[in-house]
């Protein structure tokens, strides 16, 4: 497992490195010039000369993105062109509205998507499977940022229960903070659960049609326990992984329906740099999302590893 | 008994002087058979007949500005509504559809013209070149999606041909993954050994041999990338990114409409509803695709 372990964040490295040049490359080719978005319009060319030197500005690229990736990986970002906070401040202060909306959304996903997915495979082929199987496709043709509007179409100006746009700080009063999150959630949960729903009712007809589960029936035990203890826990090991692959998607589509609740998080922070051309920001908010998600599929596949007793056995072998 | 003795190509029984359709005939006749592919073929075709004869069938024009009439509800003179500027919803979406279409198009013919040629190379020549194209396209990869997208138009500039690009590049590691894993189970087999014992060359043994086996998988992921690709130009244009006003596009409109929701609620439902039902077009037609170009179906007639 250790070996398997290491390997696996070895191969981590070159990818890292190549997203760095991506986005440090991008960031580069976005018009307009960094120095006078620091010095503010009314700085002089002496001025605007003195801040490229520095920056570092007046280096040429690959000096540039050396100097930058040597600050990266000390986790120093640099100094926002606009608001002159460290970016790194500015990220610790977003991070966590996105990733709490992450995590509401991928329970909220799970909450709908497995029970759903468990009926369809125990029903299968019967009116019902059919019914949730059509309802999967509509939801999947519904994009987030439009589910977002109609909810507050109807929750907030429609029925004022809910408001449509802004975030409570949770420890601080969670009764408030989940009114104002679980629209955002729900917009985000909705269309990852159809994928739920599906993996949950492939994975469940793959197990029930297993030797263990008629030998399980075979022993008298009651339907409920091989459902359960027998068919369910097998099943889930897919269906962890697909909620874990969401879950890469649920952090991108923040960007978006962040925008929709005015939801102060991550992609806020990046658009807002890109209307600023605030750089610094952007780049480090994006090599921090890359880096989150390529870590995140890294624990995914360590996760089924250790779920799936025929790869943690095959691993301890050496194989 | 006897009816098993009957030799079948392509799932049609042999009769003698009786000519036998091809792969691609059987293919599309399943197809529109299949209810889903019915389903989703009408939709789809609709939006591009929609697409085509904008001009024509649009009752307004989309760009028409018109004091006075701003934000009228919807049944009235204008079937749909107006927006903002008094400028005719209806219209609007009907020429936002070529936008759609457009995005999709540049960014699945792009995707798939650079996936699968990448795919090809790497698949058949194996090595360090497969090993660096891999890395290149994993790197890709490690991109949400929508981060991606917004990254490069804002580094393009905002419009519809950039946006089609930005998700052109998302789309090819996608490609190059089906293409080259179709390409190393093809390889092994025995036609491509006898091709070879016989003298093809390398380029004749890929575009002659393994391509044609490639064209399903493909096929399939291209219904599938064209829907992602006009979600993702509706999300791109919706953080105003993607088409630039006064272009219509169902996501700027849909992010226009967020500040009227109060007087104007109907602006809100209407481009969504044309998103959806391209949506719901391209997934069925994509999930139809894929049961009738299954090999182990296609026996069965």
């Amino acid at each position: 497992m250790g070996a398997y372990l290491a390997k696996r964040i070895v191969q981590l490295i070159p990818i890292l490195i190549l997203a760095s040049v991506v986005i440090f490359t991008i960031m580069h080719m976005i018009p307009g010039d960094p120095a006078q978005v620091y010095a503010g319009p009314d700085a002089t060319p002496d001025a605007l000369a003195a801040i490229r030197k520095e920056m570092g500005l007046d280096q040429p690229l690959p000096i540039q993105y050396l100097l930058w990736l040597k600050h990266v990986v000390r986790l120093d970002f640099g100094v926002s062109y606009t608001s002159k906070y460290p970016v790194i401040r500015l990220i610790q202060q977003k991070a966590g509205a996105t990733f709490e909306l992450a995590v509401a959304a991928a329970l909220l996903q799970v909450a709908i998507g497995m029970p759903l997915g468990i009926i369809a495979a125990l029903n299968q082929r019967r009116w019902i499977d059919y019914v949730i199987s059509a309802y999967n496709s509509v939801v999947m043709a519904i994009p987030n940022f439009w589910l977002g509007i109609l909810l507050i179409l109807l929750f907030s100006v429609q029925f004022k229960v809910l408001p449509p746009a802004g975030r409570i700080e949770f420890l601080g009063n969670p009764a408030i903070a989940c009114k104002s999150l679980i629209m955002p959630a729900f917009s985000l949960a909705l269309f990852a659960s159809a994928s739920v729903t599906r993996f949950t009712r492939a994975a469940m007809l793959e197990v029930l049609s297993e030797h263990y589960v008629r030998t399980a029936r075979a022993k008298g035990l009651k339907e409920k326990v091989v459902i359960i203890r027998h068919a369910l826990r097998n099943a889930l090991i897919p269906v962890i992984t697909v909620v874990g692959i969401q879950f890469g998607y649920l952090l991108g589509g923040a960007v978006i329906i962040e925008s929709v609740f005015a939801w102060p998080g991550m992609g806020r922070l990046i658009m807002q740099g890109i209307g600023n051309r605030d750089y610094t920001v952007v780049q480090g908010a994006l090599v921090l999302f890359v880096t989150v998600f390529v870590l995140l599929n890294l624990l995914i596949d360590v996760c089924y590893a250790f779920l799936d007793p025929r790869i943690r056995l095959s691993a301890k072998k050496g194989t | 008994m006897a009816e098993a003795l009957v030799q079948t190509f392509n799932g049609q029984p042999l009769v003698p002087g009786k000519p036998v359709r091809g792969l691609f005939w059987v293919s599309a006749v399943r197809l529109v058979r299949h209810p889903q592919g019915a389903f989703g073929l009408s939709l789809t075709a609709l939006l591009v007949i929609v697409a085509v004869g904008a001009p024509y069938i649009s009752p307004f024009d989309p760009l028409a500005v018109r004091s006075g009439e701003e934000l009228k509800a919807p049944f009235g003179e204008y079937l749909l509504g107006t927006d903002q500027y008094g400028r005719d919803i209806l219209s609007r979406i009907i020429w936002g559809t070529r936008v759609s279409l457009a995005v999709g198009l540049v960014a699945v013919s792009l995707g798939v013209l650079v996936g699968v040629s990448t795919g090809l190379i790497g698949g058949y020549w194996g090595g360090r070149t497969e090993a660096l194209l891999s890395r290149v396209w994993d790197t890709i990869l490690a991109f949400p999606a929508i981060l991606l997208g917004v990254a490069v138009t804002a580094a393009l500039g905002p419009g519809v041909l950039n946006t089609g690009i930005a998700v052109a590049i998302i789309n090819m590691p996608i490609f190059f993954r089906i293409t080259r894993a179709t390409l190393l189970v093809e390889k092994e087999k025995d036609y491509v050994a006898a091709a070879r014992a016989l003298g093809a060359s390398d380029v004749r043994i890929v575009l002659r041999g393994i391509v044609p086996n490639t064209v399903s998988p493909i096929l399939v992921q291209v219904t599938v990338a064209m829907a992602q690709a006009v979600l993702l130009e509706a999300g791109l244009s919706f953080l105003g990114l993607g088409a630039q006003p006064p272009e219509p596009s169902w996501g700027s409109m849909l992010s226009e409409s967020r500040q009227y929701l109060r007087q104007a609620g109907w602006f809100g439902v209407f481009p969504g509803v044309a998103l959806m039902t391209l949506l719901a077009g391209l997934n069925a037609l994509s999930d139809a695709l894929r049961d009738v170009l299954d090999p182990r179906q296609i026996d069965r007639g």
